[in-house]
């Protein structure tokens, strides 16, 4: 048995709990998709390297993670599908090789640019795609019945999921009256 | 309930089992509780990344798809070439019924004492040693599991242990013949000592019966956890840093706990490894006391023939003729018998009795005459 034979087998499992959804903003369409396992640890990774920092801050500890998951959720733009894993800078070197970085990396260059409202309403639709994409997958592979400790475990992952996502809204919610009214005293001090 | 049905699931199937089907299509997973060894792999695998060390921890869980065994050579080209391609709340949930299979795994290794110690297991390490000995294999497996080994090592030990009772059984009957006292004594003893196992035995089986099994190890686990700041501060630090998620607890976890319960049957073992060199050692001592002249209550002596056959009790049997008797005895009583008048005559029309009433007790005491001894 080779890796293809092996790739075979496991294809109608590697479609099950993938979705996609196509999200329009100010005319413009974007379309999103759940993560891969792969690409999960990928952003954990990316992270992991921010945790050490000692002056990061919990809100930008959280963009950085809505930023890094949506750069690897993001798949098409305007219709335009993003398959090529390096994209173009634009740049081309002296011998004549165009510049090309990662399209995680160009991607989230973009997104940094963004504010943080649209940020938020994107990677709340993509966490909203891991829900459909949970029900999907409950559709696909039913627990056995009796088997309370599967069911158990399945609910504390909702759980910590959920309760990740709830302090992660808090933090935004803090952030966002923090510096509303860090502006607005600024303001009324501009007279 | 069926408490037993894990361990046998362990010993009989090799393993426990979770079928994955995905709904609406012929396609089918097999899940299977991995090996130690297996877990050991896990770490070896991906010593840092936790991500690889998840989907290899699913991978050594693959038993078959569709029926087509995985072999453990792919595991690796599956963990890092396939899984990484599936969504992740797949994985997430595979790697949910692996980390279940360890602790049903695990619940089902706790019976394993109780279970060696009921009649179907010894009936059926019967039929594996039957297989055997024909040059079959008793499970379909490469190598056993960690609960078949223990399960193997406790029956070999059965098996010496009986195999020393019958010669201490031999030695002691050849002993109780020349000095039966010193070997009654003996016996008494060992009996003593085995009627307290056979009621251990039967205390464990009767609650693992009812599903309640109380071992050694989490007895002290227990006493460990009531003031272990320490064990709590090193979780706290591991998580913190990162260096293990939820399913490296499972299987730190899990490794630690078939561990501590290796070692346990491993003393459990040495227990019985000691009882059959004490039988051993019974059979010795047996061989003194009829041997040790000073032992013995009744000397050995040589006896003549003449002695032996004065010794042997020859009963003379009484020979007998039962419808001959009672023959005799009917021929006497009613046909031979001569006619007698009664002991009752009639008197005046009043009826009396033939002969002289007989005297009164008193009348005889009246009538004796004093003696001077």
């Amino acid at each position: 048995m080779n890796l293809s034979k092996l790739r075979a087998l496991f294809d109608p499992l590697s479609k099950v709990g993938h979705t996609e959804k196509l999200v329009v903003v100010e005319g413009v369409e974007i379309k999103l998709k759940t993560l891969t396992s792969k690409e999960e640890a990928d952003v954990q990774k990316a992270l992991s390297s921010l945790r050490e920092e000692e002056n990061v801050s919990t809100a930008e500890f959280v963009d950085a993670f809505r930023r890094e998951s949506l750069c690897r959720a993001i798949v098409e733009v305007g219709g335009e599908r993003l398959t090529d894993p390096m994209l173009e800078t634009g740049e081309v070197l002296e011998n004549g090789v165009a510049v090309k970085v990662k399209r995680e990396e160009a991607i989230a260059e973009i997104i940094k640019g963004f504010s943080r409202v649209l940020v938020t309403h994107l990677f709340q639709e993509l966490a909203l795609m891991s829900e459909v994409a949970e029900k999907k997958v409950t559709q696909s592979l039913p627990a056995t019945e009796g088997k309370v400790e599967e069911e158990r475990k399945e609910l504390e992952g909702r759980l910590d999921a959920l309760n990740k996502s709830k302090e992660m809204d808090s933090v935004s919610e803090t952030t966002a009256r923090v510096r509303q009214a860090a502006y607005s005293s600024a303001l009324s001090e501009m007279g | 309930m069926d408490y037993y049905r894990g361990v046998r699931s362990l010993i009989m199937e090799g393993g426990i089992f979770r079928k994955v089907s995905l709904r609406g299509k012929n396609y089918q997973l097999k899940l299977k509780n991995p090996r130690l060894s297996e877990l050991d792999w896990i770490f070896e695998y991906s010593p840092e990344d936790v991500y690889l060390r998840e989907c290899a921890f699913i991978s050594v869980c693959l038993y078959s798809v569709n029926g087509d065994r995985v072999k453990a050579k792919h595991r690796g080209d599956i963990a890092l070439h396939i899984f990484e391609n599936f969504a992740s709340v797949l994985v997430r949930r595979l790697s949910i019924y692996c980390s279940v299979l360890l602790s049903d795994a695990r619940e089902a290794h706790k019976f394993l004492e109780a279970f060696s110690y009921e009649y179907e297991s010894r009936a059926l390490w019967k039929t594996w040693r039957a297989n055997a000995e024909l040059g079959f294999k008793a499970v379909e497996q490469d190598t056993l599991n960690d609960t078949q080994l223990s399960w193997v090592s406790i029956n070999q030990m059965e098996d010496e242990k009986n195999k020393h009772r019958v010669m201490w059984e031999q030695a002691l009957l050849v002993a109780s013949s020349m000095n039966p006292k010193g070997a009654q004594e003996v016996r008494k003893t060992w009996d003593k000592n085995d009627s307290h196992d056979e009621e251990y035995r039967e205390k464990v089986k009767e609650l693992a019966r009812k599903g309640v099994v109380d071992t050694r190890s989490e007895r002290e686990a227990l006493q460990r956890k009531k003031d272990n700041y320490d064990d709590l501060r090193e979780e706290m630090k591991r998580w913190v840093a990162g260096e293990e998620d939820e399913h490296d607890r499972i299987v730190r976890e899990y490794k630690e706990f078939m561990y501590q319960q290796i070692e346990d049957e491993n003393n459990r073992l040495s227990e019985m490894q000691e009882r059959a060199e004490q039988y051993r050692k019974g059979v010795h001592d047996l061989h003194d006391i009829r041997n040790n002249q000073a032992l013995t209550s009744t000397p050995v002596r040589a006896y003549s023939d003449e002695e032996i056959n004065s010794l042997s009790s020859v009963r003379v049997y009484k020979e007998s003729n039962e419808h001959q008797e009672k023959y005799e005895h009917v021929k006497q009583r009613y046909i031979m018998a001569k006619e007698t008048s009664g002991n009752l005559k009639l008197d005046n029309g009043q009826i009396v009795p033939h002969s002289q009433p007989s005297e009164s007790l008193m009348d005889q005491i009246s009538k004796r005459v004093p003696k001077i001894p």
